[in-house]
């Protein structure tokens, strides 16, 4: 229930019949978890907050610096050097007392991602590089919830909904079904120092708490299955229509263990994962613990030598993206063939296309380990 | 038809549309401008035909209007 401030304090939203009571008594008793206090998140999070969302969970290990000030209109330069999601959070609080904050200053990890998000409905990412897109997308898939994605670039920015299910409706498109899969080294030279046009990410973020606001109160038309284009220098605005597509979310971890161990964060700035190697003698090790070890043999199934010793899993090279979801990520997964040429490719784009990081290529194949254990 | 270029993919190609005449298909497309633009090779590229995000080589006519854009990170 509303008391006499709120109604007062909410009275514009009130006013209008698409909201009314009803309305904001929805916006008071949602909970919603912005990750990310900064460019984008700082508008997301001054919307909210004075809009009524009841509960709202702020994401960011980040300390605030000089050259945020452009655009993360939340800070001051007194605050330079304190926490961004508690410095938000003592602002907010300011503004709209009748909202409940909750800080999450640690950095977001495939460890605690899970528990973090599980508490809110609707996610909203503020979150400037790529390793915590897809981390995030792939948590709100794994956790059916609705994520709000907001992102820029220079003078130019995206917005959509991703996941989001509409009772009667299909679930909505995830950010893999845009983007399977997550861009190499070279594209993105280190996303931290990029130059943006301040006002940007205030456009982006408005528009993504507006999204925010219209899912809580079940008015109008959100994102979802489209992404908007917003480029500032010219106010062209393009709307694209995207399809959910079964093939891309693939991609995800199947499970919140699995998903505790994938790997994220090869990209931007960190150094790629490199393959891992085992020798002969080394798998002969392993396999004295059979059940830790998934053995995936990526020949045709006509090839020769037929293998005994450790038969598993045969996938032959060109139908690995259809049967991937049959790869452990959990076991050690040793990948041959038959002298270690396929093995590695496949494990280099297993790595890149779906962040497998429990992959080990056998050297020299078949080869190598009839060779180093005199076996056939 | 016309080519929108987006975010990076437009300081590659140098400018944010382009017109091209004559190519069957999406996938010729994406040959031709990597052809022209081997510095493309290095993004993902994402292609709307209409305003609709194509996941599959699509047949295209002169009148279709052919968005291409790379996926952006900054928040």
């Amino acid at each position: 229930m509303l008391d006499k401030n709120e109604l007062v304090r909410y009275s514009r939203h009130i006013l209008l019949s698409e909201i009314g009571t009803a309305g904001q008594e929805k916006l008071k008793n949602a909970k919603v978890l912005v990750i990310g206090a900064g460019g984008l998140g700082c508008p997301v999070l001054l919307y909210l907050t004075a809009g009524g969302v009841g509960e709202i969970g702020i994401v960011d290990f980040d300390k605030i610096d000089a050259s945020n000030l452009q655009r993360q209109v939340l800070y001051t330069v007194d605050d330079i050097g304190r926490l961004k999601a508690e410095t938000a959070a003592a602002k907010l609080a300011q503004q709209n007392p009748y909202v409940k904050f909750t800080v999450f200053t640690q950095q977001l990890t495939t460890q605690n991602a899970l528990e973090i998000i599980n508490q809110y409905a609707i996610i909203v990412d503020g979150t400037d590089n790529f390793s915590t897109r897809y981390m995030v997308n792939d948590a709100c898939v794994l956790l059916n919830k609705p994520l709000v994605y907001g992102a820029i670039y220079r003078f130019e920015g995206q917005v959509s909904v991703f996941n989001y299910k509409v009772e009667q409706q299909e679930q909505g498109p995830t950010y893999r079904c845009l983007f399977p899969v997550p861009p190499g080294l070279e594209s993105t030279p280190n996303c931290s120092e990029i130059g943006v046009l301040g006002v940007l990410p205030g456009m982006i973020g408005t528009m993504q708490a507006a999204e925010v606001i219209k899912m809580i109160t079940g008015i109008g038309t959100p994102l979802s299955g489209r992404l908007l284009l917003l480029n500032a220098l010219t106010m062209d605005v393009n709307t694209l229509e995207i399809k959910r597509t079964c093939e891309t979310i693939k991609g995800v971890p199947t499970n919140a263990e699995e998903f505790r161990k994938a790997d994220y964060a090869f990209f931007c700035g960190d150094v790629p994962t490199a393959i891992k190697s085992i020798n002969a003698k080394q798998l002969l090790v392993l396999l004295k613990e059979k059940d830790k070890l998934q053995l995936l043999d990526v020949r045709n199934s006509d090839e020769e030598p037929v293998i005994n010793d450790f038969f598993d899993l045969q996938i032959p090279f060109g139908d690995l993206l259809d049967e991937v979801e049959k790869l452990s990520r959990t076991k050690q997964v040793v990948v041959f063939c038959k002298s270690g040429m396929r093995s590695k490719r496949a494990i280099e784009i297993l790595q890149k296309e779906f962040q497998f990081n429990n992959l080990y290529h056998l050297e020299e194949g078949l080869m190598g380990w009839i060779q180093g254990n005199q076996l056939t | 038809m016309q080519l929108k270029f987006f975010g990076k993919l437009a300081e590659v190609t140098g400018k944010p549309t382009m017109e091209i005449t004559s190519i069957a298909d999406t996938d010729s497309l994406l040959n031709k401008l990597l052809q022209d633009f081997p510095k493309l090779k290095e993004y993902n590229i994402l292609i709307a035909v209409d305003k609709k995000i194509v996941k599959q080589n699509q047949q295209l006519e002169s009148h279709n209007e052919v968005a291409l854009l790379p996926p952006f990170a900054g928040g």
